[in-house]
């Protein structure tokens, strides 16, 4: 389990991760969330002793980041965001080496890398070169070396981040197996839907405070208040802004190059009335969609929702 | 056995060797290593074969007073020195590359989350590196043992030359260890090592320079501490000269640069001007510096890297190093002046490398902490 307590960590006048609390049970499969430049690459590293905190500390599984760092490591798989791998080297030798960068024995060492081979669906590409390995295999590989040493927690920081969707569906159904094995994870993510499936807890974060945290239905009740509209006309978008903003069930309306984007806030499934009322106005609608929720969207309603000061 | 191995030097040095494994591992496998050997082992036998073919024709077509039987030391010497030149070539390319690629590979974030102590990891990159330096120097004992069949050298002589060479890579190697760690980038610190070991070879020279010039005005009766004076300004100018080189060259080469750190800076600029304010004091000519400096500018002999070898292969070298650095000035310390240097500057060598190995294991640390 991870337990959180005031971490704070400033980079000059920037404070990048700012008085957070935060614990993931053991376990709990725990989203990160927030925009790039949140805090969460930060929070993430100093997790994993990478990073002295300025304030605050926290610990993983009982011991202290800062007092007992090697405990710490020895419990811990990180995963960075940005990683490269060595070159002239076999994926076995890869994991062999983190194997035993962890002091894991010699005679342990073929079981375990054959193990995590097989979780990651490498077990073919052992003897081929690092190199040769797509990005998505190269991930997958990244999160094995994570794995070797049978850590109890995983620090896992965009796992899925600059991957085709084929790969990226990959990276996530592995995840899923790793949630089933009973290790908790703190996965960051800044796309929501890539961690809503997977995930049990949502923690959002911005600017480096804690927006809000919770499980995906507290969360997804604390959202349902809205839905985001895309509405299209064939002209007079202006005149059709109008015309919605004065709409009960409307609360915001913005234009952009004739894209109206409408937050709507009435009756759930009832959104076919916007439209109805829009037609029956004259206007010649030529899209209507409901877009999927996205970060900003959360953010948005997350810290209205709250009545923070985000 | 391997098994035993890592537990041994785990449970006696608190040392995990995973780091020296894998290191070995990557530049042993085939392709780059194998031409390196090939060019080194190439080159040191031409270094060899040339001047000691040049020789043996040279007599034969001038009939010179040396006897045809020390053709071997002709190439010994050759071979010492071109391998020197070799390994301060080869070995901080090696070594400067250890931590900083991995810091520019993006690896090195993932090396710092395991168990792996600063401790081990700079330690297995410096046992790495010393381990191929070993390869190196023992792919060229054949070329030696030839030049002990032409003669004119003892087997004795050969041994202290490879010892020489083989303590000169260890402190190489540390150097090269220390500014990887230091660098963000590993030209950066190859720049620097090639900078360093240059800088100590240009400012012993000049330092030498400046001896010479003291000792021959003051045989000519001209005013001796005005003309060294003059050659320890040189020293200085030389010194700044050298730094804003290597500055530029690292600049040039490697782009954006983790700039020096300020105390290194202020450092490097505090001991050129001392060099230069001495030089100044001697040219106005104060008794007490005359008194004072007379074994320093030699002293500085022991910092050029080649001084070793020389001072091993050739007795007169011996002598003036030993004569440089001994106050009781001329003294023969010792029947074999060039096993006394052999043994002295092994334990010096030895002292400078661990204590660039200690730097560069808290260079490492440091970098590690923020």
């Amino acid at each position: 389990m991870i337990e959180i307590r005031g971490l704070t960590k400033r980079y000059g006048p920037l404070t990048a991760v700012d008085n957070l609390w935060l614990t993931v049970e053991r376990g709990d499969a725990m989203g990160f969330i927030g925009p790039n430049g949140a805090g969460k690459t930060t929070t993430i590293r100093m997790l994993a002793t990478l990073l002295k905190p300025d304030a605050g500390t926290a610990s993983v599984s009982g011991h202290d980041i800062q007092r007992q760092p090697d405990e710490v490591r020895g419990k811990l798989g990180y995963m960075p965001d940005f990683f490269g791998v060595y070159e002239d080297m076999m994926v076995w030798e890869y994991l062999d080496f983190f194997a035993a960068a962890h002091c894991v024995p010699r005679s342990r060492r073929p079981g375990l890398i054959s193990d995590v081979l097989e979780l990651t669906d490498l077990g073919h590409r052992r003897d081929d070169s690092v190199n040769s390995l797509s990005r998505g295999m190269k991930q997958r590989l990244c999160l094995a070396k994570t794995l070797v040493h049978d850590p109890d927690v995983l620090l896992l920081d965009e796992p899925a981040s600059g991957l085709d969707p084929r790969a990226r569906m990959e990276v996530r159904e592995l995840l899923r197996e790793l949630c089933k094995l009973e290790k908790t994870l703190l996965i960051s993510s800044h796309i929501l839907p890539e961690l809503a499936g997977l995930c049990n807890k949502i923690a959002i974060i911005e600017n480096g405070r804690l927006v809000t945290a919770g499980s995906v239905d507290e969360i997804q009740s604390q959202l349902q208040g809205g839905t985001k509209l895309i509405i299209r006309v064939m002209d007079g978008s202006a005149e059709c802004c109008a015309h919605l903003a004065a709409l009960p069930a409307i609360t915001q309306v913005g234009e952009t190059d004739g894209r109206i984007e409408a937050i709507y806030q009435g009756a759930a499934g009832e959104e076919w009335q916007v439209l109805r009322e829009l037609v029956n106005s004259g206007f010649r609608v030529r899209g209507f969609t409901e877009e999927e929720i996205d970060l900003e969207g959360i953010y948005v309603r997350a810290t209205r929702g709250l009545g923070s000061d985000g | 056995m391997v098994e035993t191995l890592d537990r041994l030097l785990y449970t006696l040095l608190h040392f995990n060797p995973a780091v020296a494994w894998h290191e070995l591992r990557l530049r042993m496998r085939v392709g780059k290593a194998f031409v390196l050997l090939g060019a080194y082992v190439l080159l040191a036998a031409l270094a060899v074969v040339l001047p000691v073919v040049f020789t043996a024709w040279e007599r034969t077509q001038y009939g010179g007073g040396m006897p045809a039987t020390d053709l071997g030391r002709v190439g010994l010497h050759a071979l010492t020195y071109v391998q020197l030149t070799l390994i301060f070539i080869v070995l901080p390319a090696y070594a400067a590359s250890t931590i900083a690629a991995e810091r520019e590979r993006q690896t090195l974030e993932m090396l710092r989350a395991t168990l792996l102590t600063p401790w081990d990891v700079v330690t297995g990159k410096l046992l790495s590196v010393l381990a191929f330096g070993v390869i190196l120097l023992a792919t060229t004992v054949p070329v030696a043992a030839w030049c002990l069949l032409l003669g004119g050298v003892s087997p004795t002589e050969v041994l202290r030359v490879y010892v020489i060479l083989l303590m000169t890579a260890c402190w190489v190697s540390a150097l090269g260890v220390l500014m990887s760690a230091h660098a963000g980038r590993a030209v950066a610190a190859i720049v620097s090592t090639y900078g360093v070991i240059l800088g100590a070879t240009v400012l012993s020279a000049a330092a030498v320079y400046a001896f010479f010039m003291w000792t021959m005005l003051s045989m000519h009766g001209g005013t001796p501490i005005l003309g060294a004076g003059v050659a320890t300004l040189a020293v200085g100018v030389a010194v700044i000269a050298t730094a804003v080189v290597t500055a530029a060259l690292v600049r040039w080469l490697a782009g954006r640069v983790r700039p020096l750190r300020r105390a290194a800076h202020n450092g490097l600029l505090a001991v050129a001007l001392v060099i230069i304010l001495i030089g100044v004091l001697m040219t106005v000519q104060m008794p007490l510096v005359e008194k004072l400096s007379t074994a320093a500018p030699t002293a500085l002999l022991l910092v050029n890297p080649y001084a070793g070898a020389a001072a091993v292969l050739e007795e007169s070298a011996a002598r003036e190093l030993i004569s440089s650095t001994t106050p009781t000035g001329r003294g023969t310390p010792a029947a074999d002046l060039n096993g006394y240097v052999c043994a002295t500057l092994t334990w010096l060598y030895l002292v400078a490398a661990a204590l660039l190995w200690i730097a560069a294991v808290q260079r490492y640390a440091r970098h590690s902490a923020t």
